[in-house]
């Protein structure tokens, strides 16, 4: 848009200077010339009158004076093309003097001169008849230099195209002024809806520069980013107000659910086992929910002023390999690490990569058939299991909460688990992605910024 | 078992009466109070004090805060989930461990049984040989046995060993470790600990034994 509204700008002002600049310098060229003109049609008709008057000693004179005074040549003839006097080695018979002559022994009417440039140098010839009543007499051509002349327009032309290019620069220098301040609220307001977008809450403008409907724009602009933080935080706010009014009926429940155990009938003891999974699952909902929240509100914390906190990748994942293996053992799953770069730290604290690779292996053990590896190169953190996988279908909507896999067998899980890992790293700007295994199985690859 | 008396500070009326009920099926003779104040008139009768964040007149770590001050009572702390900074500080508070609620009734019963049997320990000298389940850990000949095999072991990594086994079953933070193996509670390349914990548990073998509180340290054995 700038580049746009330069180059209109600019177009306008070199035609507008260009409208004013060009008839200047045509009519300070055509005024010279009539200049000159004036000036040597005079001189010519004084010779003229002298002939007439038939003083030809007081011509000879006046020629000769005129000549050495001006250096330019002059030849006065009489009816039967006698020169009379002639100066300046200008003669009656060379090539180009001698039509002259003729046509104003004919009487025929002097073109008028060529208009003077700055450039122009051929000298031009002047003529005029020399005529008592209708009958003439003789005629007086004049070879006059057009030098000075050219000079002059050319110092009137310089004066000319000096102030045109002042005001061309003055056009330059207002236009880019011009195009700031419009362009300069619209740059802000561009950062700040990247910055909304980002997820960075109370984004303000300053709004103080540009023209009034900008600066409106701006004051509504902050309005929307106000609004849409508060809806953000709300809704955050409400997941965890509701997460933590649940915890305390669900602990009570859980307390109470543990305390029947040991007298519940034999006949009763299916339903009780379902009784304590069900609760279980509200229990990992409940969790889920709640780091749900967290992870977004943590996400909104980092757009406004990212952390610094590292920590040594080898070390998280021989952690959590080391929490789950237990779990893993009792699914029969042998949870392992391949490749392990013990030199990469990223950027993202410990808790948070633990979480996420808590969510990984968890579902890698529950879901993820009987092999689990996971290994860090410098690029990424990847898990691959050899279970069932996803299809291409699912792959891309195992992201998106309460989502499920469809199949019989499987425990059902909150369905938060992939969103809240995917919600924690790309807070730290890095990227959370699902692929097909090599021949069988999920790979989960976790990229970081070290 | 032995009979414990648990001083029960919690607000909320259903969890307080499960917990209540609970706890005396398991033979402890449990007593609730709802405020924090009350929390700090009651600890005397007390044998361990089970301690609930969330309170109506003060926050649970200032009650924490207070009853360290008189007295070296065991105290567990119970949280919400999502809530790791009230962890760490109530770790740091002295807390002797914590659970998330909700809590599964035996996972209960068994931290506040670790938890009386630590503070019963205080008052004993350390012990030479610490064994967890098939891990024998001789303090005296430093020497490492895991399933009656040995088990080699750099100084740095016994060191690191020997401090959490002091202290089997409480959390023992990377400051207090850090200052104990290196020296300097606040080393600049505190990344060292991570790698020393990692090659112990390499080593070791047995998953489960040497556990991360996150932001805050490891414990070892349950």
């Amino acid at each position: 848009m700038r580049t746009r509204l330069l180059v209109v700008l600019l177009a306008f002002s070199v035609t507008a200077v260009a409208a004013f600049a060009l008839p200047l310098l045509m009519v300070t060229a055509r005024e010279r010339t009539q200049q000159l003109s004036i000036s040597r049609t005079a001189d010519l008709d004084r010779f003229a009158g002298l002939t007439q008057q038939d003083d030809e000693d007081q011509l000879v004179s006046e020629v000769t004076r005129f000549t050495s005074l001006y250096g330019e040549p002059v030849i006065v003839v009489n009816a039967q093309r006698q020169p009379i006097v002639a100066t300046g080695g200008l003669s009656v018979n060379a090539p180009d003097v001698a039509p002259v002559i003729d046509a104003a022994l004919r009487y025929q009417p002097a073109r008028g001169l060529d208009d003077v440039l700055p450039w122009s140098t051929s000298d031009v010839l002047l003529a005029r008849p020399i005529g008592i009543g209708s009958r003439v007499i003789g005629a007086v051509v004049m070879r006059a230099s057009v030098r000075a002349a050219a000079s002059d327009v050319a110092g009137g032309w310089a004066v000319i195209l000096a102030g045109a290019f002042a005001a061309l620069v003055g056009c330059v220098l207002l236009t880019l002024v011009v195009a700031r301040w419009v362009l300069r609220p619209l740059a802000e307001l561009s950062r700040g809806l990247g910055a909304v977008a980002a997820g960075q809450p109370h984004t303000h403008l300053r709004g103080r520069d540009g023209p009034r409907e900008l600066r409106e724009l701006a004051s509504s602009f902050n309005r929307m980013s106000d609004a849409v933080s508060c809806a953000a935080e709300q809704q955050r706010r409400l997941i965890s107000d509701a997460s933590h009014q649940l915890r305390n009926p669900l602990a009570a429940l859980r307390l109470r659910v543990d305390s029947l155990a040991p007298r519940v009938v034999p006949d009763g003891q299916a339903s009780y086992h379902s009784a304590v999974a069900e609760v279980e699952r509200l229990e990992s909902l409940l969790d889920g929910l709640l780091a749900m929240a967290h992870a977004e509100h943590t996400a909104t914390l980092l757009a406004a002023s990212p952390d610094p906190d590292t920590c040594l990748v080898a070390a998280v994942v021989l952690d959590r390999i080391d929490f789950w293996s237990v779990a893993a053992s009792g699914a029969g799953v042998s949870l392992s690490h391949g490749d392990l770069d013990t030199s990469i730290e990223v950027r993202c604290p410990e808790h948070d990569l633990s979480q996420v690779l808590d969510v990984v292996l968890d579902n890698a053990i529950k879901y993820g058939g009987s092999q689990v590896t996971v290994s860090c190169s410098p690029l990424a953190i990847t898990v691959v299991d050899n279970g069932p996988g996803l299809s291409a279908e699912e792959l891309p909507l195992a992201t998106t909460r309460f989502w499920r896999p469809r199949r019989a067998g499987h425990p059902r899980g909150s369905g938060l688990g992939l969103p809240i890992a995917e919600r924690l790293v790309t807070a730290r700007g890095g990227r959370f992605s699902l692929q097909a295994g090599h021949s069988t199985g999920l790979a989960v690859i976790i990229e970081l910024p070290s | 078992m032995t009979v414990v008396r648990v001083l029960l500070v919690e607000d909320d009326e259903g969890v307080g009466k499960a917990l209540v009920e609970a706890l005396a099926t398991a033979g402890h003779q449990p007593t609730r109070v709802e405020r924090g104040a009350d929390a700090l008139t009651a600890h005397h009768r007390a044998d361990l004090v089970l301690l609930d964040l969330g309170l109506p007149d003060m926050h649970g770590l200032d009650v924490l805060r207070k009853l360290r001050r008189v007295t070296d009572l065991p105290v567990l702390v119970l949280t919400a989930h999502g809530d790791e900074r009230s962890v760490v500080r109530g770790l740091r508070l002295g807390a002797d461990d914590y659970l998330v609620k909700p809590v599964r009734l035996a996972e209960l019963l068994a931290r506040m049984e670790a938890v009386s049997r630590r503070a019963a320990a205080r008052t004993t000298p350390p012990p030479t040989v610490v064994e967890l389940g098939d891990v024998r850990i001789d303090l005296h000949s430093r020497q490492v046995f895991a399933g009656g095999e040995l088990i080699p072991l750099t100084s740095k990594e016994f060191d690191v060993l020997a401090a959490l086994a002091v202290r089997h079953g409480a959390a023992v933070s990377r400051q207090q470790l850090m200052d104990e193996v290196w020296g300097d509670a606040y080393l600049a390349i505190s990344r060292s600990l991570d790698v020393h914990v990692a090659q112990l548990r390499a080593k070791l073998r047995r998953p489960g034994l040497l556990i991360t509180i996150r932001n805050f340290g490891y414990r070892l054995g349950g």
